[in-house]
């Protein structure tokens, strides 16, 4: 399904009175990747957990409004956010490997607290598919640790896109993974987006991750946006600053 | 090189899960010279932390040798395991230099410089592990790998999770500390920028085996190895048009 998210007057606070994010607005566009770039500490994964309506259960105190399809969704609500969360909006952690249970087939896990059976049956297959992943007889017989960890990264990523979320945040899916199945990861999702035509933020702070996969960047600094618009903006003259992520990306950089 | 060298790996062939179980590094032979940093790299389940584990002696050689220092660092993967979870910072970065046989005072002046060169302040020394943030958390973890002085570093993909600028801040730490003392680095990785940005000599590694070694620039230039090629090709360069396109492949 595709939909609009807006963000509006967006602040979230931990102890101190400065917020660690303040965002006007913010409207990335339905269907496309949307890439939440910045350093360590600048709110990207603060953002991240404010869309998927988390925030209340991570100990922060935020105002503000997220706007889905026809939903008004205040951030210091625990009960509107009900039937939201898990459904229109899906959220995958760092490593989603960590979010399976050895003891249960994989299958089983992936569909856990989706009820409707019969769409789900044809979505699942396509969308295992272009992922690479196993067809659904097998998946019901195995076991996470019969996967590899890149292969349960995409089994998340699979699940997250079921049945019909608006929106998706993966925060640093490739973090733990080695180049070719970083590679192989962004292929899945680039292609799982267009598929499913779903709005994706991608939390990194891996800038050529980050050029590889966006259709829109939004650069984050301080809880607050920098800069914001095509990919190429990464490589901005303007944020190439000493000990800044553009500076530090660029001397990190040499091999190819 | 006249520089002594400090780990001598000689066609180790190890079995950590037993007897029975497979060989995961065979034929592995490799040195570490003093002030110097090798890059070990390699895709996942090539072998990696396997043959840090060899080189720390903490795994049972079924063929082989490994001549390494008494003292020497091993900053494992996750920083958090570095550490006793009900003990201060403090303590634990305190201790390596204790079991050493400093006295305690000398051993906790050590520690304390240590987290100072390390930007770590006094505010969070007497914190448990687990209050500390990933970034913080490595760099106690590296001051309690230097504080015995050791002679040998073992890093295990130190800056897995960090930023670029967390990432080129240990890196220059690094380039600082082979220059002033004189401890050699063993450095695994997957990343080939770290790679290239810390060492001057890169180890591939794949299946246990060594496929290649060579200088970053030699490896660009003209890997010999399917290994060394498959990472080169995956490894995306800092610029949109290139990198969409290696997507699109």
């Amino acid at each position: 399904m595709t939909a609009g998210m807006k963000l509006t007057d967006v602040r979230v606070y931990y102890s101190s009175n400065e917020p660690v994010l303040d965002l006007p607005i913010l409207e990335p566009e339905p269907g496309k990747i949307t890439v939440i770039a910045g350093p360590t500490g600048s709110g990207k994964s603060t953002l991240g957990h404010a869309v998927a309506g988390l925030l209340p259960f991570m100990g922060a105190r935020a105002v503000g409004t997220i706007h889905l399809g026809e939903h008004a969704l205040p951030l210091d609500s625990v009960r509107k956010w009900r039937g939201i969360c898990g459904k229109l909006v899906r959220w995958i952690p760092q490593e989603p490997a960590r979010a399976f249970t050895a003891t249960r087939p994989l299958l089983g896990q992936m569909l856990e607290g989706i009820e409707d059976d019969l769409k789900i049956n044809e979505q699942l297959v396509t969308l295992l598919e272009v992922a690479g992943l196993p067809d659904p007889p097998e998946l019901s017989r195995s076991y996470p640790f019969e996967f590899s960890g890149g292969m349960l990264q995409r089994a998340a990523l699979v699940s997250a896109f079921l049945p019909d979320p608006m929106i998706v945040v993966a925060d640093e899916p490739t973090a733990h993974l080695d180049p070719p199945r970083s590679l192989d990861l962004a292929r899945t999702v680039t292609r799982l987006v267009r598929q499913a035509s779903v709005t994706l933020l991608w939390i990194t702070h891996d800038l050529r991750m980050a050029s590889a996969v966006a259709d829109h960047v939004v650069f984050l600094s301080e809880g607050r946006i920098e800069a914001e618009g095509e990919p190429g903006l990464l490589l901005d003259p303007s944020l190439y600053e000493p000990l800044s992520i553009v500076y530090a990306s660029a001397r990190l950089a040499q091999p190819l | 090189m006249s520089a002594p060298n400090v780990l001598q790996i000689s066609d180790a062939a190890v079995r950590p899960a037993g007897p029975e179980s497979p060989l995961v590094l065979q034929g592995f032979t490799l040195s570490v010279f003093a002030g110097e940093i090798v890059a070990l790299v390699g895709p996942s389940g090539a072998g990696k932390t396997t043959a840090l584990r060899a080189a720390a002696g903490l795994l049972t050689l079924e063929e082989g040798t490994v001549r390494a220092p008494k003292r020497l660092g091993y900053l494992p993967q996750h920083p958090l395991t570095a550490f006793d979870p009900r003990w201060s910072v403090l303590r634990s970065v305190t201790e390596p230099a204790l079991l050493a046989g400093a006295i305690k005072g000398d051993a906790l002046e050590k520690a304390k410089r240590m987290l100072e060169s390390l930007r770590l302040s006094d505010m969070l020394w007497e914190r448990r592990p687990a209050a500390l943030s990933g970034g913080q958390l490595r760099r106690a973890a590296i001051a309690r790998a230097l504080a015995a002085d050791p002679g040998l570093i073992l890093a295990d993909e130190p800056t897995a999770g960090l930023d670029p600028v967390a990432t080129l801040q240990l890196v220059d730490l690094f380039h600082q500390l082979t220059e002033s003392r004189d401890p050699g680095v063993l450095w695994v990785t997957h990343d080939l920028g770290v790679a290239a940005a810390v060492a001057e000599r890169v180890i591939v590694l794949e299946g246990g085996r060594i496929v290649e070694s060579a200088t970053m620039e030699q490896l660009a230039a003209q890997p010999r190895s399917e290994t060394a090629r498959s990472l080169l090709e995956s490894w995306l360069p800092l610029d949109v048009t290139r990198a969409r396109s290696m997507l699109a492949d």
